[in-house]
């Protein structure tokens, strides 16, 4: 356990001091803000169905597809291409504990920039005399507020665990980062698309939809803005990101 | 397995598909000696040491660290072992006290012990003065960077400390350096090193083992090898008279001229000659005797020939291929090794 401790507190100072963590930052931020703004000032044009935290939330997948594979990529290929993954595995730590280290940095600063965005939110609420109106098309719905950031939290579990599996596949981070962003479009898009493109009748695979009615991420967020939470998404995301982590410290295993 | 091992290594074989990078390797090593190993590119150092290491696993084989199989004990065997890897991967963005510090908290020492320890391996290794300390690794030198790789792999106290190419591009003030750092840990710790310096390995190494295509060839001291490859003892003599008789004399006495090295002969009249004998037995007062007492010749110096590590080396290594070579339709592994004093073969 204090290997892990170790490990954990090593790889948040490394993110703290990597540039590419202050290219996320800046980039997740400014994006976010200007996807904010956009939805704030559409709300003052035209009354709109939803609020605009909830709508906020709707976008979340957008930079979901770049901070993801930005701030894992570097994480075990890096480590692979240097050559310190054999002499940290020559210590105490093993595969497992060296990919949950990895994992748990990298969630956290996912968690963090995510945070920050809740600045948004405050200046909105403590500017804008109408934000403190209660109702649901309220510019500041405490509930939808706290449905989209636990999703967020949750979700992100296992889009940052497909990320530190892609990282541990190969020594580019290049070629890690690509294939976290292909697997992150599987993941959020295919549940969606699938649907939209009437894929199983299609195709005559009627048996896959049932297992994988569970990528339809979009309902999840609609169900957590709502307010209801459900455990199946707990459930899903937390599995799913332990079995990556789980074929990530296989494959660093191997590899090492 | 005898308490005072370090180290036991029986019947490894590691099989990359087809290819055999090591088979029927075996060896041992006593508590607070230093092993060379010794071999050329592609030999099968590097993965013996990642083996004993637990970084990868053998196709088959015993490999026993101060008593605790690595199949069974992996965490016990890491415990006891400090590593440091070929070409010594280190993380650039570090600095030298931070990254030993991190290091030493990863293999387990308390925060007190391992602040402690940072500093005395930093000094062991010299790496406390000026700026060093906070310099981040990027900016060293390749021989301060393999003083931070020789400081982590002894800064855990480790029983074993294995050390893969640790003198490569270090400058000869380094090396020297380098061999006294091993000869500190004489005693306290078993070293195992390899290396292509053959000098540094003599120098500093209790016993050498040396492989070639991922079989042992020869190991023990350097007495025990020398006697091993070079049955006959050789002398070099520096003897004044007839040139044309000289077969005669030495046949006399039951030696013969080296054919590769020819006669040297000096401006006052006398010739060095190198020359072999086949009798066991130390006979450099008898050939002193021999040409003092006869007519006409006069010595003035016969020395015993003492063959380098690199001869040795060379001899073994020519040895094995001949050997590989000319029993490739029997079986080419098929050789005899010498573990705990006990000759077994495979």
């Amino acid at each position: 356990m204090s290997t892990l401790r170790t490990m954990i507190s090593m790889e948040l100072r490394q993110l703290f001091f990597a540039t590419s963590t202050y290219w996320a930052g800046v980039f997740f931020l400014g994006f976010m803000g200007a996807i904010y703004f956009g939805i704030l000032e559409e709300y003052s044009r035209i009354e709109q169905e939803s609020n605009p935290i909830s709508q906020f939330f709707q976008l979340f997948w957008v930079p979901v597809f770049f901070v993801v594979p930005l701030i894992t990529m570097r994480s075990i290929a890096d480590e692979r291409k240097q050559g310190t993954l054999v002499a940290t595995l020559t210590t105490h730590a093993n595969a497992w504990t060296l990919v949950l280290a990895k994992f748990f940095g990298a969630y956290c600063l996912y968690c963090f920039l995510w945070g920050l965005t809740a600045g948004f939110h405050l200046i909105v609420y403590h500017s804008i005399p109408e934000a403190k109106l209660l109702g649901k098309s309220s510019l500041f719905d405490i509930g939808a507020l706290i449905g989209g950031y636990l999703f967020v939290v949750i979700s992100g579990f296992l889009f940052i665990a497909i990320g530190i599996f892609t990282s541990s596949l190969t020594r580019s981070q290049l070629v890690a980062g690509m294939l976290c962003f292909t697997l992150l479009f599987i993941t959020l898009v295919g549940g969606k698309l699938t649907e939209q493109i009437n894929f199983y009748e299609l195709t005559g695979i009627t048996w896959l939809e049932k297992p994988l009615i569970f990528l339809k991420t979009h309902q999840y967020l609609e169900m957590f803005s709502m307010g209801l939470w459900d455990s199946r998404p707990f459930i899903f995301y937390i599995t799913n990101g332990f079995l990556f982590l789980g074929i990530a410290s296989l494959v660093v295993d191997s590899k090492k | 397995m005898s308490s005072d091992l370090s180290v036991l290594v029986e019947g490894l074989e590691k099989r990359f598909r087809s290819l055999y990078a090591i088979k029927d390797l075996s060896f041992c090593l006593k508590k607070g000696q230093v092993l060379g190993f010794l071999g050329p590119n592609g030999a099968g150092k590097s993965t013996t040491m990642r083996i004993i290491c637990g970084v990868i696993t053998a196709t088959k084989g015993i490999v026993e660290v101060c008593g605790y199989p690595i199949t069974t004990h992996p965490q016990e065997v890491q415990k006891r072992i400090g590593f440091m890897p070929e070409q010594n991967p280190l993380p650039e963005d570090m600095k030298v006290e931070e990254y030993l510090k991190y290091r030493g908290k990863l293999k387990g020492l308390s925060s007190i012990e391992c602040k402690s320890r940072v500093s005395k391996v930093m000094e062991m290794c010299e790496l406390d003065r000026g700026k060093t300390p906070r310099s981040h690794i990027h900016t060293l030198s390749k021989g301060f960077r393999q003083r931070v790789g020789v400081a982590d792999a002894v800064l855990a106290n480790p029983e074993l400390v294995i050390l893969d190419e640790p003198t490569i591009g270090l400058d000869p003030h380094q090396v020297i350096n380098f061999r006294n750092l091993i000869a500190s840990l004489r005693g306290e710790m078993s070293v195992i090193v390899s290396s292509h310096i053959l000098e540094e390995v003599e120098k500093c190494c209790d016993r050498v083992l040396i492989v070639n295509h991922g079989q042992p060839i020869a190991q023990g001291t350097h007495r025990e090898l020398t006697k091993e490859f070079f049955e006959n003892q050789r002398f070099w003599i520096e003897i004044k008279g007839n040139q044309t008789n000289l077969p005669k004399m030495l046949l006399a006495l039951n030696l013969e001229i080296i054919p590769e090295t020819p006669l040297q002969n000096m401006s006052d009249g006398f010739f060095r000659v190198f020359v072999q004998s086949s009798s066991v037995e130390e006979q450099r007062s008898l050939i002193w005797e021999f040409f003092k007492k006869t007519q006409n010749w006069d010595i003035r110096e016969v020395s015993l020939w003492q063959p380098t590590l690199e001869e040795i080396f060379l001899a073994a290594t020519q040895k094995s291929w001949k050997h590989s070579t000319f029993s490739k339709s029997k079986d080419p592994w098929k050789i005899k090794t010498k573990v705990g004093g006990k000759e077994r073969g495979s």
